[in-house]
């Protein structure tokens, strides 16, 4: 505070001095110290509001003063000033308007001054917020066009949409630019016209056709970025007027623009090139021989017989139709990744207009699978995915050769890139379908891809084809003999995703049969399963040994599977389920189960493993890549089958939950840490989101028991970073109640440390430091906390959660009542409900309540459950409870539903109903009860 | 003089010693000293004795200026410095002159020490020859003295070959010695400024008729045989050139082979030229394709990964392998050797440059289905193996250099370097489709053009500053009729009608120094010292 006050001081002292005499340079120089000093008190967030004031009062009063030398300076700081503090913005827009009117002139002061309350308004608020008060009209605008000064042009030009001027004289003055001797101004009104979206409002066609002709002669001009702009208007403009013709029956224009955008792709300047390219891929109604003129060099006598096109604008162009030829095999050839991107992207989109031209352009395409850079690689196959959705992929078998060695590259993106054009490829004939078929099996072969990479899908495209394709050989293995002709590695790499596969099978078998059948042909391996499963080798050698009686059996099971494999009757298969524990011995059976529930957990552990590997990206806001991979980790789990397994069942709902979680908390990070410098106001999204975060990091807390010391930790450590989160933010902020929790968890996470004596990790020792201060000085200063320090300390470690974990859930039901079938009551009186409850994994310490809601109202039950000594992991129970706040109306409904109290929190609910004193875990969805007034 | 005085001396109408001598402004400058291969007489080098005072040529010619290191361009020039005498400047660009002492080199070693041939030049003229080479950069625009300026670009082609702009006073020519428009895995494509304002191009024309497919069809041939014959176990025997095709070659392959993973397949260098040249290649990275410049950082493309060099004794090592051998043609050396190794066996796989010279083993394969092919009296081959014709070419074809003298678009063109039926079809075509008048002079004959002049004018500074900036005038708003509109009411155009005006207004005058100058109307009574007089009606 001190050296603030002093820091003004002097400010005010010397600027008040020198700004009073003359100008020299010594004084000059002085000036701007001084205001280089303001500058810091402004960007300096903790300079108390007085002083702000003080600081905008005095540099109101210089620019009253004439001495323009130093106003430049002034300005800036005004727009700092106004985008930063929370001081009245009308002050400043009301002293930079009333001084750039007063300038009457055209010089750049003129334009800085409107510039700080176009940048306010745009970053701060919005375009409406502007009051009326402001005129900012047709003479001003017209003022600052006839500016001298290059930049005010310029600048004019981008900011013209502020003015209210309208479009035509806008289109006129853009028109008066394309002439200036300057090549910015001349782009930035080229960049103008592209950005004018009414168009349609320039009901002058003249005026549309002097800009176009006016761009097309700006094709020409020595500057690139003048050119590469003028190729946008060229070909927007183009459009328009093509469109506005071709509803008079004047066809030609669309082939002219063509033809026109065309000339530019051999320009020597990269990012015009580029322009063009992708201009070309917005075209539309172009003739059909022109299109087949561009795949080739050689001019066709079609194009050759075709007579010049001349549009009737004021000038006359030459657009002979040769221009066009060959112009994507430039493209495609070109020297740079760029433009030959962009030409395939535009060949991509202009395929949809004809099926020859298709065919044709899909031969220069499959070429580009040779680039030397993946990128266009990539960019090739991706053009073909989108010509095979639009039903214009017409794979031939001269192209098959180049389509499948790309099934080989080397780069995992390529070949899930061509995999996916091959979903959408129709092969022809049967040497075409063979040749896919091989493809895919050396591909297989070379890189075995049925692991989840890291975006946790299954890369052989879908999780049903590479079961029939494991079925396939399986039975090919069974069948023939030839084991070593059928490589053995996919059938072992099969095995242990033996769950997975059975579940993308589950409506043709169950997975026992298919476990068994998997086993079976494993004998013909050379050496089994065992291979992959060291450990467990005895589990399988029993198999192998297995007498007579064993095999039989499994080869019974076999049969019906071998015929869906040739092709028999389905229904003799279908009709025959098994169960398991009949026609497995007890002994096999266990082993099964321990076999299927490793292998759950096993994929379980990975999805936990990648959606730990996000969290750098989270930091760094590649949001789509985190929810594109969480999104596929969902799937993953879905399709992870734990029946007959508690444990791989609890710590699968744990894993939803963290998916969940992780998710929420890139969300919140965005909210935080923004991409963008402004975001709108929308705490009221964040505030919901971090509670909903809360809540479920509560229940992972607390809905699960059996963890390690090391899963807790990371869980708290999870729930610490929220809470700093939530103090960093002082609007989400009720800043008692997060620090006492704060306290609360952290003294947990210290409890934990001691006991399994393991080093606090810094980002808790910050955190520890940070609330001993804290409670020293009460003061209610807390600027101090730097939380971005801390944050940056966090990190979300890789832990391996073990198989021990338990989810406690609840189940509650209210037998013979829904919607149709209410229970009866009669206002004003209790109504009594029978619940019935499960609880799974509840121990005896638990608190847990019934919580029953009828709008506002709530009632909470304590459950106690001593009584009922049913097995450990399942108790059930029948409850009657009176629901007594019953409301005066004719029927309603209530939401119930049970809660565990979460004891660890420090936090305690201050309600007077005899609830529950900490918050509650919920433990299962809301049950909704039904009621109807008794007649 | 006026005018620009084009003598012809090698490649006119053929293709080999190309030379051309063109006068204009009073200088006179020799484009490229080349020598035909096809000679072994005096008619190999151009005939210098044409250029005008023939008895100094240091004094005749105002400089040498040299596209590109192959020998029918650069062959003569240790021959006319060292042994005719010419001792002016000589321009050509770094890589050529670090490339050409090889090329020369090899060039005397097969001539002497194989043919038994008479020395025409020394190592020593060779050396000495090149240390009077000035080195220039792309871009560069040199002043040869202070009228002439010449200016080095982008050719393509091989590696470190310009096109080279030069100008004297209001003239300016290009001559583009060899060049290629698209870019392949090695060079990027030719490149030039716009506004060049050139009186003359002169072109090189070998394509002047054939229009190439896409570069990719021929990499996807080439790797498909090249991948199909590995495939099942066979050799691959690629004789090239040291320099160029090699380089293109096997970064082609080199990234095949890393795409396709087949880690084990080796690729071999046969030892000697060729090794160098890619030390040469790795310094030269500023030359070469965008790719390649953008790579660099990380890895230098002609670090081969797969390239291993190749010993002697691997020659009949069992297993599927690639080689790279020289000379180009088969016509002896080491790709000979190979190749009668090699032939006998069906799974292996030869593959021919584009264009091989007659008597050469190469031209044997490719003309006719030979299945014996007798190498001296003794041996003769068995050839079964695959044979496959490369159509890899560094020259532009007829529709890169129709796009170039479009672009360019000068007052004249001349076709050099070229067979003289297919120049005539293009300069048929130049002069209709582009109407530019073209010559196709054969060697020895003179072409005169006439060069433009332009008249300077200065300007005063009030004229510029008028000129340059808008006025409020500019935009001038019409009597608008709609006054009494809504002014709120946008969508109901317009407010008001602009009209924009713009013309630089100004008087040329000339005073006694005859230089004429533009200057504003409000300078002219000053400038002529006559009073303003005015009338005034009462």
């Amino acid at each position: 505070m001190e050296i603030e006050r002093l820091v003004w001081e002097k400010c005010d002292s010397e600027l008040s001095f020198y700004t009073n005499i003359n100008s020299s340079d010594q004084n000059n120089l002085r000036c701007l110290k001084a205001l280089a000093s303001i500058r810091t008190l402004i960007v300096n967030s903790s300079t108390s509001d007085e002083t702000i004031s003080l600081v905008l009062e005095t540099l109101v009063r210089i620019l009253q003063h004439d001495q323009d030398y130093i106003h430049h300076h002034v300005l800036k700081l005004l727009s700092d000033l106004a985008l930063c503090g929370d001081i009245s913005r009308t002050t400043i827009f009301d002293t930079v308007y009333a001084y750039a009117l007063r300038r009457k002139d055209a010089s750049s002061l003129t334009a800085e001054a409107l510039e700080v309350i176009f940048t306010t308004v745009e970053q701060c608020h919005g375009f409406a917020e502007l009051s009326t008060s402001y005129e900012f009209n047709e003479n001003l605008f017209l003022l600052l066009c006839s500016s001298n000064v290059v930049s005010v042009r310029s600048w004019i030009i981008l900011n013209a949409k502020w003015f209210n001027v309208g479009t035509c004289c806008l289109v006129t003055v853009f028109l008066g630019f394309m002439s200036d001797t300057y090549p910015y101004v001349r782009k930035a009104a080229l960049d103008g016209l592209v950005n004018l979206k009414e168009l349609v409002n320039v009901k002058k066609r003249e005026l549309i056709e002097s800009c176009y002709d006016r761009a097309v002669e700006l094709l020409l001009d020595t500057n690139e970025c003048v050119r590469s702009a003028a190729v946008r208007v060229v070909s927007e403009w183009g459009r328009v007027l093509a469109t506005l013709y071709n509803e008079v029956g004047d066809k030609g224009w669309f082939d002219g623009v063509f033809i026109q955008v065309c000339a530019m792709v051999r320009d020597t300047s990269v990012e015009v090139r580029t322009e063009a390219f992708s201009s070309l891929g917005q075209m539309k109604l172009v003739s059909e021989d022109l299109l087949l003129q561009t795949l080739s060099k050689k001019i066709t006598i079609q194009i050759k017989k075709r007579k010049k096109i001349d549009l009737c604008t004021s000038k006359k162009f030459d657009l002979p139709a040769s221009n066009v030829a060959g112009v994507f095999v430039h493209g495609l050839e070109d020297e740079f990744s760029e433009v030959r991107k962009s030409s395939c992207i535009s060949l991509g989109k202009l395929t949809i207009l004809y099926v020859h031209f298709a065919e044709e352009a899909l031969n220069l395409l499959m070429d580009m699978l040779n680039d030397d850079t993946t990128e266009v690689r990539l960019q090739c196959l991706q053009t073909m995915y989108h010509m095979g959705t639009s039903d214009c992929l017409k794979v031939q078998q001269l192209h098959m050769h180049m389509f499948l060695s790309t099934l080989v590259d080397s780069n995992t993106l390529i070949r899930c890139a061509t995999r996916k054009v091959l979903r959408l490829m129709k092969p022809t004939n049967l040497d075409m379908f063979n040749s896919a078929i091989n493809g895919l099996l050396t591909n297989l072969e070379s890189y075995a891809e049925i692991e989840p990479s890291c975006e946790g899908e299954l890369r052989i495209d879908k999780a049903r084809v590479a079961a029939i394709l494991v079925l396939a050989i399986a039975a090919s293995l069974t069948h023939e003999q030839h084991t070593s002709s059928i490589l053995r590695r996919i059938l072992t790499s099969a095995i242990p995703f033996l769950g997975r596969i059975s579940y993308s099978l589950r409506d043709v078998m169950s997975q026992d049969t298919l476990f068994a059948y998997l086993s079976y042909c494993s004998r013909f391996l050379h050496s089994p399963i065992a291979e992959i499963f060291g450990q467990e080798e005895h589990c399988f050698s029993m198999l192998e040994d297995a007498p007579n009686h064993y095999s039989t059996e499994i080869t019974k099971h076999v049969t019906p599977l071998r015929q869906i494999s040739y092709g028999t009757s389905e229904n003799h298969w279908q009709d025959n389920s098994w169960d398991p524990s009949h026609t497995f011995s007890l002994q096999e059976y266990q082993q099964k189960l321990t076999f299927a529930q490793k292998e759950a957990t096993h994929a379980i552990g990975l999805v936990l493993k990648i959606v730990a590997e996000t969290w750098p990206l989270i930091k760094s806001g590649c949001m789509d890549e985190v929810h594109k991979a969480l999104r596929s980790c969902k799937e993953e789990l879905a399709t992870v089958s734990v029946e007959y397994h508690e444990s791989a069942a609890g710590l699968l709902a744990f894993a939803y939950h963290y998916v969940r979680s992780i998710k929420l908390l890139g969300k919140v990070w965005m909210h935080f840490y923004p991409q963008r410098k402004f975001i709108g106001s929308r705490t009221g999204l964040l505030d919901l989101l971090v509670e909903k975060l809360d809540m479920n990091l509560r229940r992972m807390r607390y809905g699960f028991c059996g963890f390690k010391l090391e899963e807790e930790l990371h869980i708290l450590e999870f729930i610490l970073l929220i809470y700093v989160l939530r103090l960093s933010n002082s609007d989400t902020c009720c800043r008692p109640t997060i620090l006492k929790r704060l306290r609360a968890t952290l003294s947990c996470v210290e409890h934990l440390c001691k006991k399994g004596s393991i080093k606090l990790s810094n980002f808790a020792r910050e955190l520890n430091s940070f609330c001993q201060e804290e409670s020293s000085n009460d003061d209610g200063s807390y600027y101090a906390f730097s939380s971005k320090r801390s944050i940056k300390l966090f990190s979300l470690k890789q832990i391996v959660f073990g198989e021990k974990l338990k989810h406690i859930k609840a189940e509650l039901s209210v037998p013979d009542n829904d919607s149709e079938n209410p229970l009866p009551f009669i206002a004003g009186f209790p109504a009594a409900i029978s619940f019935e409850i499960a609880l799974h994994n509840v121990c005896s310490e638990d608190r847990l309540w019934l919580k029953m809601m009828v709008e506002e109202h709530t009632q909470y039950v304590f459950l106690s459950f001593d009584k009922h000594k049913d097995s450990d992991c399942l108790k059930k129970f029948a409850l009657s409870v009176p629901f007594y706040t019953t409301p005066k109306a004719a029927s309603f409904s209530l939401r119930a539903c049970i809660g565990k109290e979460c004891l660890f929190d420090d936090v305690q609910m201050a309600k007077g109903l005899g609830g529950p004193k900490h918050e509650l875990t919920y433990l299962c969805n809301d049950k909704e009860v039904y009621f109807v007034i008794q007649s | 003089m006026v005018g620009i005085e084009c003598l012809v001396l090698g490649a006119g109408q053929e293709v080999g010693k190309s030379c051309v001598i063109v006068s204009f402004g009073g200088k006179r400058i020799m484009f490229d000293c080349g020598m035909h291969m096809g000679y072994l007489d005096q008619r190999r080098y151009p005939d210098f004795s044409r250029i005008p005072d023939s008895s100094d040529f240091t004094k005749s010619l105002t400089c040498i200026i040299i596209t590109h290191f192959h020998l029918d361009h650069i062959g003569a020039l240790p021959y006319f410095t060292e042994v005719c005498g010419y001792d002016g400047p000589i321009y050509m660009t770094y890589p050529t002159k670090a490339l050409a002492p090889l090329m020369l080199e090899d060039y005397r070693k097969v001539m002497v020490d194989r043919r038994g041939e008479e020395e025409q030049f020394t190592s020593e003229h060779i050396a000495t020859c090149l240390k009077k080479v000035t080195a220039v950069d792309l871009k560069q625009s040199i002043k040869v003295d202070d009228d002439l300026e010449i200016r080095a670009y982008y050719a393509g082609h091989v590696i470190g070959a310009a096109m080279f702009y030069a100008k004297v006073k209001d003239s300016a020519l290009v001559y583009t010695g060899d060049y290629n428009m698209t870019p392949d895995r090695h060079l990027g494509a030719a490149s030039i400024d716009k506004f060049l304002h050139l009186d003359l191009v002169i072109t090189e024309s070998t394509y002047a008729t054939t229009v190439r497919d896409s570069k990719y069809a021929r990499e996807r041939e080439f790797l498909k045989v090249v991948h199909e014959c590995v495939g099942k176990g066979g050799k691959v025997l690629i004789p090239t050139f040291a320099l160029g095709r090699a380089q293109e070659l096997c970064i082609l392959l080199d990234d095949y082979w890393e795409r396709m993973n087949l880690k084990d397949i080796p690729i071999y260098f046969s030892a000697g030229l060729t090794l160098q040249a890619n030390m040469y290649y790795k310094m030269l990275i500023g030359w070469t394709s965008q790719k390649i410049k953008d790579s660099y950082a990380t890895r230098n493309a002609f670090d081969f990964k797969h390239v291993r060099s190749f010993e002697r004794s691997m020659l009949n090592a069992p297993g599927p392998c690639v080689l790279f051998a020289t000379p180009g043609m088969i016509s002896g050396g080491f790709s000979l050797e190979v190749f009668k190794q090699w032939a006998p066996s069906e799974m292996n796989l030869v593959t021919l440059p584009g264009y091989c010279v007659a008597g050469t083993i190469g031209h044997k394969l490719i003309s006719g289905k030979a299945t014996k092919i007798k190498i001296d009296r003794e041996t003769e081959v068995d050839v079964r193996c695959k044979i496959h014709q490369l159509s890899f070419s560094p020259h532009t074809d007829s529709k890169g250099i129709m796009d170039l003298v479009k672009f360019l678009s000068p007052k004249h063109v001349i076709l050099v370097h070229g067979e003289k039926p297919k120049m005539a079809t293009l300069k048929g075509k130049i002069s209709s489709e582009l109407g530019i008048k073209c010559y196709d002079p054969a060697n020895n004959d003179v072409v005169h053009i006439p060069s433009s002049q332009y008249v300077k004018v200065d300007a005063s500074e009030a004229f510029v500053h008028k000129c340059i900036n808008p006025n409020p005038k500019h935009f001038e708003s019409k009597a608008d009729n709609d006054s009494d509109m809504d002014p709120k009411d946008t969508a109901s155009l317009p407010m008001k009608e602009i009209e924009y005006k713009r013309v630089a207004e100004g008087i040329l005058v000339m005073d006694k120094t005859k230089r004429p100058k533009a200057v504003h109307q409000n300078e002219l009574l000053a400038m002529l010292g006559v009073e303003e007089h005015r009338i005034e009606f009462a």
